[in-house]
């Protein structure tokens, strides 16, 4: 599962050096804004009327996965009534989401807890 | 006179279907409107991306992806349209369709389209398919779940001799 940390700095020098005198070492104020963003679940559920080669087959396709993998994943689909089959960034997520929803599988997008 | 249904290679690029009688071919006829959005169908056909959890999202999902998928599920019917213009009768073997490889694809899709909408039309599942036959389906459900089984089957074959989706 992948987790994006966002990160802003913001540095305030207040005391400049001036000439002719030591530099000192610059007090720095850090305002650290750190946000995390909950990564998100591409859902596929189970579906009465889809053949079960169909939609491995379209697991392989759109994800990559070896047949091994698909059909783990179609079988988890069809057993327990769905599977994660994609964990990360929302904006890819909902890109699986619509490749998966051209094929006519029931897919959804949910934030991970 | 029963003729077996077959799908063979007449050569590499090229996909034939022959033994289709009368019935059979006014079932592959309809698989260009049966996967044409039936009110009952659109639901399943253009999901939610959140099931309702976001609705700001799924607005925009109407608006912006909904099209392109319309235009998707449009395309593969038009193709499937194209090729059954091929279909043509064979004295002693009954009818035969031509299937370009390269349009297997969109049969595939096409033909898990109106197997979607006729079981929202009709509300049938997958149980149906397993009641073979079964009488317990007046008509016009009776002939649906045939329809819904016929399309399966030519699903599954046309999956078993595609290389991709």
């Amino acid at each position: 599962m992948r987790t994006i940390l966002e990160f802003s700095f913001e540095c305030i020098i207040t005391e400049p050096c001036s000439a002719g005198i030591a530099a000192p070492t610059p007090d720095l104020e850090i305002i650290e804004d750190l946000e995390l963003d909950a990564a998100w679940n591409v859902v596929v559920h189970n579906d009465p009327v889809n053949l079960m080669s169909y939609v491995t087959k379209v697991f392989i396709k759109v994800f990559e996965h070896s047949l091994a993998q698909a059909e783990r994943h179609m079988m988890e689909v069809h057993t327990l009534g769905r599977s994660i089959l994609w964990s990360g960034e929302r904006e890819r997520a909902e890109l699986y989401v619509q490749q998966l929803h051209s094929f006519l599988l029931l897919a959804t997008l949910e934030r991970s807890v | 006179m029963s003729r077996k249904l077959t799908l063979h290679a007449k050569d590499p690029s090229t996909l034939v279907l022959s033994g289709l009688d009368d019935f059979l071919c006014s079932l592959l006829r309809e698989v260009p409107e049966s996967g044409f959005a039936h009110p009952d169908a659109d639901a399943r056909l253009f999901p939610s991306p959140t099931a309702g959890r976001d609705p700001e999202a799924d607005q925009e999902w109407r608006e912006f992806v909904r099209p392109d998928l319309e235009e998707q599920f449009a395309w593969n019917r038009n193709r499937v349209a194209d090729d059954l213009l091929s279909l043509r009768f064979e004295a002693h073997r009954g009818a035969a369709l031509d299937i370009p490889m390269e349009n297997l694809p969109a049969w595939i899709h096409a033909l898990n389209q109106a197997r979607l909408c006729l079981s929202a039309q009709f509300k049938l599942g997958d149980e149906e398919g397993e009641e073979e036959g079964s009488d317990a389906h007046p008509a016009p459900e009776g002939v649906a779940v045939f329809q819904m089984q016929f399309y399966g089957l030519l699903q599954e074959w046309f999956l078993a001799a595609s290389d991709t989706l």
